[in-house]
């Protein structure tokens, strides 16, 4: 018997079993809309006894808890949010790693930074020296320095500064929904980010101002193959309408395109710390011409991936930690700690222990 | 919140809101991970509701699929894995054999990247040319088609369904 695909798609999608939409959506945009935090409010202590009922600590340690806000902070900045009491959760919550956890680390001088709980992210505070829960929608600690990307549940994508604990909100150019994962720069003082608008923006993590990046023709594939090119002043986006398969790179300073290389990026791009070579999922190439050094094993359900020094190359999956040579050769696996749950696994960020 | 945006949004959902969902599953495979991905898709809308241009369904849907193939979860209800055992049983009533190749072929999509799980559920799903689909996704129609090759490729390397299923 042949049967037409479009045929089995929509058998896929008839086994969806109707839902209320509108009600949950509403109760959530509500929720989203009355967590708008003013400029030098004043401790709010609800938020600290909202957050205890439903943080789940382990046996032995206690409950991670907010630090309070900084006091009123200049104008354009607002003090790292607390938010108003939450409502009890439909759904067991899940435990943020403990406040007396010590980082989880890994080759190459390189943490567990930061992920997201069943409700609320958590991040490793490197000011702090501890992993704590954040009030946003999301948190991307940048990998060195003091940094972190919060968005908002209203939607406004801010850095928040831990040793100041402010947040410096996106506003202008740049503003909006961040779709997918943004990019931090190596150095952890700039944002790649891909607006719900569909356009591309770096965002000065300092002063806040964001350059639009524009692409030549249709060099975006699907919005996820931007990526920082070790020198930092420059992005890597994949120009899908040459048949050659090139990618082009952009200057951050002006948004404009600036050169051609033979390699594409992806999801799973990482570049070599003498910013030499690249690593992606069809192999090891060197950076200028394309040339492949080496091939990379087939490695399932990889997720992001790290090259930490001139030796090893960590690719996130499932239940640990992959690490590879710069030959591309396995070479050992870490597995997760307990408390690490692999429903995160997509949303874990590494961070360098001393950045 | 203003009623005026409610009753819009309401009545939008009312229409459409099955047709969302239908699509989140196809993309998920589960219930309860498509209801996440679509009610935050469907929040984030009504929060913005008053600037959208347009259509709001083409908002809900960039914010779906991008939010899909990022494949960040806010909320983890149940993970997302590859298992050899099927997630769902043949109903009563079903023709034993399309059920069998329909359970077959969302096994198959399970083992798809999610870019190219995506561009399948737009193309033979939503019924999407390559341009509309290109347009939903940001990219060129050049890589719908490259991404829909591949991913045809994967799963008839992949699946039993072979050549018991045409494409057109």
């Amino acid at each position: 018997m042949t049967t037409r695909l479009r045929d089995l798609f929509q058998d896929i999608a008839a086994q969806a079993k109707p839902v209320e939409l509108a009600g949950p959506a509403l109760r959530k945009a509500r929720r989203i809309r009355t967590r708008r935090y003013t400029v030098g409010t004043a401790i709010v202590v609800v938020a600290v006894l909202g957050l205890s009922f439903w943080l789940v600590p382990r046996a032995d340690q206690g409950a991670p808890q907010l630090a309070p806000p900084a006091s009123p902070t200049p104008s354009g900045t607002t003090p790292a949010a607390q938010p108003s009491a939450l409502p009890p959760p439909s759904i067991p919550a899940r435990p943020v790693p403990s406040v007396q956890s010590p980082p989880v680390e890994l080759p190459g001088g390189w943490i567990i930074g930061g992920g997201q709980g069943a409700d609320q992210p958590w991040i490793y505070d490197r000011v702090q020296r501890r992993y704590r829960s954040v009030p946003y929608y999301r948190a991307i600690p940048a990998p060195v320095g003091d940094l972190v990307f919060v968005e908002h549940q209203d939607g406004r994508a801010g850095i928040w500064n831990l040793r100041k604990n402010e947040v410096r909100w996106v506003a202008g150019a740049g503003s909006g929904w961040t779709l997918g994962v943004p990019e931090w720069s190596g150095d952890g003082r700039r944002l790649l980010r891909i607006t719900d608008q569909g356009r591309i923006y770096v965002t000065d993590a300092e002063t806040g101002t964001s350059q639009e990046i524009r692409p030549v023709g249709n060099s975006c594939e699907l919005c996820n193959s931007a990526v920082w090119l070790p020198r930092e002043n420059q992005i890597a986006l994949y120009d899908s309408n040459n048949p050659n398969g090139q990618t082009d790179i952009y200057d951050v300073a002006s948004g404009n395109k600036m050169d051609t290389v033979p390699w594409k990026p992806g999801a799973r791009t990482a570049f070599s710390p003498d910013g030499t070579r690249v690593f992606t999922r069809a192999g090891i190439f060197v950076l200028a011409t394309g040339k492949v050094l080496v091939p990379v094993p087939e490695i399932n359900d990889d997720r992001t991936v790290y090259w930490t020094d001139d030796y090893a190359i960590l690719i996130i999956v499932q239940g640990g930690v992959e690490v590879i040579s710069h030959v591309g050769r396995k070479v050992d696996f870490f597995p997760w700690p307990a408390e690490f749950n692999d429903d995160e696994l997509p949303n874990f960020s590494l961070v360098k222990v001393n950045g | 919140m203003d009623e005026t945006v409610e009753a819009q949004f309401t009545e939008f959902v009312r229409q459409r809101g099955h047709a969302l969902f239908r699509v989140a599953f196809s993309l998920c495979g589960q219930q309860q991970t498509a209801e996440d991905l679509l009610q935050n898709a469907l929040a984030k809308t009504v929060v913005r509701w008053r600037s959208l241009s347009g259509e709001p369904e083409s908002y809900v849907r960039r914010i779906l699929y991008h939010d899909f193939i990022s494949g960040w979860r806010y909320r983890m209800r149940r993970a997302e894995f590859i298992t050899s055992q099927l997630p769902d049983e043949p109903g009563p009533g079903d023709d034993a054999e399309r059920a069998v190749m329909r359970l077959t072929l969302m096994r198959a999509l399970k083992s798809l990247p999610r870019k190219q799980r995506a561009v399948l559920v737009l193309r033979f799903l939503e019924d999407m040319s390559e341009r509309d689909a290109a347009e939903v996704l940001g990219c060129s129609p050049g890589t719908i088609a490259s991404q829909t090759s591949r991913a045809l490729a994967k799963l008839r390397l992949s699946s039993e369904l072979g050549s018991e299923v045409i494409v057109r």
